[in-house]
């Protein structure tokens, strides 16, 4: 918003000031969108009228790297009202226990809403317990849980990046958290070998929960929802995951579903949408065979022996009404691969399929499109499909024949196709223009439209 | 390619019956009274709790708080901001432009630019509150004190008191 900076000498000159008759809530609403609490403290020094309102911002976000240690803690000791609603610290470099000890008891006993805090601690941080909290996000290297205390009004956790102890889990669970709704693990690396991780909570409905080193995933969660996973076991063992939840609707797994090792206990074999994130996953599609909405992403290695991998895992897909594909391979082995996910599907009314670079050139040697059969749509039934959508059409070649083969499916239904074509196309060649018409001219009783897609 | 404009209107049409079709009317202080769609009023939430409480539609909104002037301008960006919803880059484009133009307009009559701030607050207009705001930060950003002082005209009447409580906070920090 440089506009505003640019102009402004000589706006004051009628010596009228009407800032300072603004309400302090709104003096307070421009000093938070200072770049600094330094900045918005300086202003103290203006007038009567702008002495000490920073100490009652709603808001402190502290960068270390900018501002001394010294100069938070007087900040902090400085601050004057009863609580805030967020509070960030952040820094580069580690820093020492001794330095943030103090930071961490003023967040513990003010902070009534967010806690965001974004450094990491020599020897570990211990993150004290927040009773006034409702979330936190905790980006912070080595950290340890609190053994006791409760966050009585924690409704979000957010845990990047850190070491943890399997057992510091116990702290987010429900006589500790009682109201605690999402939580989310990302880049976690347990320590100790395959540790153990138990999440018991009567409140929770989101988890993502993606760490290393896990040996035992145990989830008991009445009110969960949605589930994102990835327990990544210490080399070369596999962990056990373990998740009760009679509601579940929303999953996606990544790495291997094994179904002895990783269960759903008293969820049914239906959901809202289930995402398989690779061909080792695709067996979860045994667990949940009917959803509403399904994603299948997979990646193909080249060559036969890649190809037929695919196709094992690939035997059954769940039954599903939306269908969105996602396979990157090389060149023809996409047409191939998607039909064989249209042979095997059941009840597809809408199909979104994101087109990789396919090039335009013509098939090579020991493609899996030679083998038998791999392109023939003669025998794809798509009998509920109603609508299409093709993302990422560049205009080459062998998308437009990949195009062409869709078309050629028997789908009665089927009246609209979407061709959205990325921005960054400037223009497609007349001979490749000719060829999409011609596709198109083939296929009168279906509306095909081509759009520019940002 | 796209559909024809017939069935653009009819889509225009239907979304104007989902939303916007009732008008609301919303008197300033002075009596004057301005006529808008609902989701332009709707971009104030005081407002928008007002319509879903089952209040008064019909009767309109008196504003007590905010005079034709300023109301007006609050409408101009209400309307920009309710009555379009931006799908695309480029509209989203478009619509930060208006921003950018609407704010420097204000930012030339830094009266004025109060006085919607207030009735931004009052009104509870978040995105234009936010603007309006980040506006003033930024005239304070960078600046000393003395530099601060002059371009909002903000008179110095700080005791030796408080001289001498700054002085002690700064060997703290």
């Amino acid at each position: 918003m440089s506009t505003c900076s640019a102009r402004n000498s000589g706006d004051g000159g009628e010596g009228v000031d009407r800032i300072s008759h603004l309400p302090e809530e709104l003096i307070q609403n421009i000093l938070v969108r200072l770049p600094s609490v330094d900045a918005a403290a300086r202003t103290s020094v203006l007038s009567r009228r702008w002495r000490r309102v920073w100490t009652r911002l709603s808001s402190l976000s502290f960068q270390c790297d900018f501002e001394k240690p010294g100069a938070i803690d007087a900040a902090l000791a400085a601050y004057s009202a009863p609580a805030l609603n967020r509070l960030a610290l952040s820094a580069a470099h580690a820093l020492e226990a001794a330095t943030v000890a103090p930071w961490l008891e003023f967040a513990s006993r003010r902070v009534a809403g967010n806690l965001t805090l974004n450094f990491s601690v020599a020897g570990g941080l211990e993150l004290p317990a927040c009773e006034r909290a409702t979330s936190i996000n905790l980006h912070v290297g080595h950290l340890r849980l609190p053994p006791a205390g409760s966050f009585a009004a924690l409704a979000s956790l957010a845990i990047v990046g850190a070491r943890m102890q399997g057992g510091d889990f116990e702290a987010v669970c429900s006589p500790r958290c009682p109201r605690l709704r999402r939580l989310a693990v990302r880049s976690v690396t347990l320590v100790g070998g395959a540790a153990d991780v138990s999440v018991r909570s009567g409140s929770l409905e989101w988890l993502v929960f993606m760490a290393q080193g896990v040996g035992r995933l145990e989830v008991a969660a009445p009110r969960l929802r949605y589930f994102r996973a990835e327990a990544k076991a210490a080399a070369g063992d596999v962990s056990d995951v373990s998740v009760a939840s009679p509601v579940l609707e929303d999953v996606a797994w990544y790495g291997e579903f094994d179904p002895r090792r990783h269960r759903f206990a008293e969820a049914g074999h239906r959901l809202r949408k289930l995402m398989v994130m690779d061909m080792p996953t695709a067996a979860l599609m045994r667990r949940f065979y009917i959803v509403d909405e399904l994603v299948l992403s997979f990646g193909i290695s080249p060559g036969i022996r890649g190809y037929k991998t695919f196709l094992n895992a690939t035997s059954m897909i769940a039954k599903c009404e939306v269908l969105e594909v996602q396979v990157t391979t090389r060149r023809h082995a996409f047409s191939s691969a998607v039909l064989h996910l249209l042979r095997k599907s059941v009840g597809v009314a809408k199909l979104l399929i994101r087109l990789p670079r396919m090039g335009n050139k013509s098939c090579t040697e020991g493609c899996p499109c030679s083998l038998t059969d791999s392109c023939n749509t003669d025998k794809i039934q798509l009998d509920s499909l109603k609508e299409v959508e093709i993302l990422e059409f560049q205009g080459e070649f062998n998308q437009t024949k990949f195009i062409n083969l869709l078309l050629d499916c028997h789908a009665p239904i089927l009246k609209k196709v979407y061709v959205r074509i990325p921005k960054d196309v400037k223009s497609i060649s007349n001979t490749k223009s000719k060829k999409i018409r011609s596709i198109i001219d083939g296929h009168p009783e279906i509306d095909v439209e081509f759009k520019l897609w940002s | 390619m796209a559909s024809g404009s017939g069935a653009a209107a009819a889509a225009a049409d239907a979304e104007e019956k989902e939303s916007g079709s009732r008008m609301i009317t919303l008197t300033s202080n002075e009596g004057k009274a301005f006529v808008v769609t609902e989701a332009s009023a709707r971009q104030s939430a005081t407002i928008r709790s007002m319509v879903d409480d089952g209040g008064c539609v019909d009767k309109g909104f008196p504003l007590p708080n905010v005079d034709s002037k300023t109301l007006a301008r609050v409408i101009q960006y209400s309307d920009e901001h309710g009555n379009k919803e931006p799908h695309t880059v480029d509209e989203r484009a478009a619509l930060a432009k208006f921003d950018r133009d609407f704010i420097a307009e204000l930012d030339a009559d830094k009266a004025f630019l109060y006085d919607v701030t207030m009735a931004a607050n009052y009104l509870h207009i978040q995105g234009l509150l936010a603007l309006t705001t980040q506006c003033v930060a930024d005239t304070i950003k960078g600046k000393t004190p003395e530099e601060i002082r002059t371009a909002f005209g903000i008179e110095y009447d700080l005791t030796a008191q408080d001289e001498k409580e700054i002085k002690e906070e700064d060997t703290h920090a």
